[in-house]
């Protein structure tokens, strides 16, 4: 079974790209991650309306994209270094534990930096701003989540 | 979409599934490649463990998502709100690595090296 809950969480945030953009009335089956950041900035500049913050929001959008393509590398390593650590009967429990330590410092500082991102998100948007881009997601939520 | 982003990277890396990656194949090459009736339903018991274990905790991890999206979108929410949802959910996840860990070391004791070869090595993808 592939990493089930990882799969759906990646799917998730395909699909609420996807989502959004089958609402504009685009064909998104070939959306890349960087077709996916031109379209949350667009998303930021259409609800943001002066431009320096805007600016500062939609770097923001793609730091977190570069995040989300690194750890989407970084899983497929893991997973793949898992896999042959299991098949190995030899393989000692010590090993197991490195792996699973050095995973779970890799994700922890990964969130670390995904809430910096956010905290500097939160800032930068008023309530209204983070409101109107959150209504836009919850429409696409409701809708895909169904498909999933 | 920010929300979606923020919870797939906020999660990523758990592992916590990668010890059910091919689960239906594991119980395929136990069936074939364990002749012994005890040793194979030992085996077998062992695994039913190991996917129980992780259904679990995919139905606590989903739960944590959901109490993080909701966090994550009211505006007021706090980086210490979020990290304390987070620390919380960190902790069920090496809770449940050591778990899985035991239990595969359990199966390893139950077979022998041939028996783990010929039921595990056909999961490790050609390189």
């Amino acid at each position: 079974m592939k990493s089930l809950s990882e799969y759906r969480l990646l799917t998730l945030a395909l699909i609420l790209v996807l989502g959004l953009s089958a609402c504009a009335g685009r064909d998104t089956k070939e959306d890349t991650p960087d077709q996916m950041t031109v379209q949350f900035r667009q998303e930021i500049l259409s609800t943001v309306t002066d431009p320096e913050r805007a600016d500062k929001a939609a770097r923001l959008a793609n730091k977190l994209r570069e995040l989300f393509v690194d750890a989407e590398q970084q899983y497929k390593k893991d997973f793949e270094t898992f896999r042959s650590l299991n098949a190995n009967y030899d393989a000692k429990e010590t090993a197991f534990q490195g792996f699973f330590m050095n995973m779970n410092n890799q994700a922890r500082a990964r969130q670390k930096r995904v809430l910096e991102v956010h905290v500097k998100m939160q800032k930068l948007l008023t309530a209204e701003e983070w409101e109107k881009l959150e209504d836009a997601r919850k429409k696409a939520l409701k809708v895909e989540l169904k498909q999933l | 979409m920010l929300i979606a982003t923020l919870i797939a990277l906020l999660f990523l890396g758990s592992g916590a599934n990668m010890m059910l990656d091919g689960i239906n194949q594991t119980k395929d090459n136990i069936k074939v490649a364990i002749v012994d009736e005890g040793t194979r339903k030992a085996a077998l018991d062992i695994v039913d463990k190991l996917e129980d274990t992780a259904k679990d905790y995919s139905k606590a991890d989903s739960e944590d998502e959901k109490q993080l999206l909701k966090l994550i979108q009211q505006y007021e929410t706090s980086a210490a709100d979020l990290q304390k949802n987070m620390d919380a959910s960190f902790d069920r996840r090496i809770q449940y690595q050591q778990e899985m860990l035991a239990l595969r070391f359990e199966l390893k004791h139950k077979l022998s090296r041939e028996q783990w070869d010929k039921v595990f090595s056909s999961n490790v993808p050609d390189k």
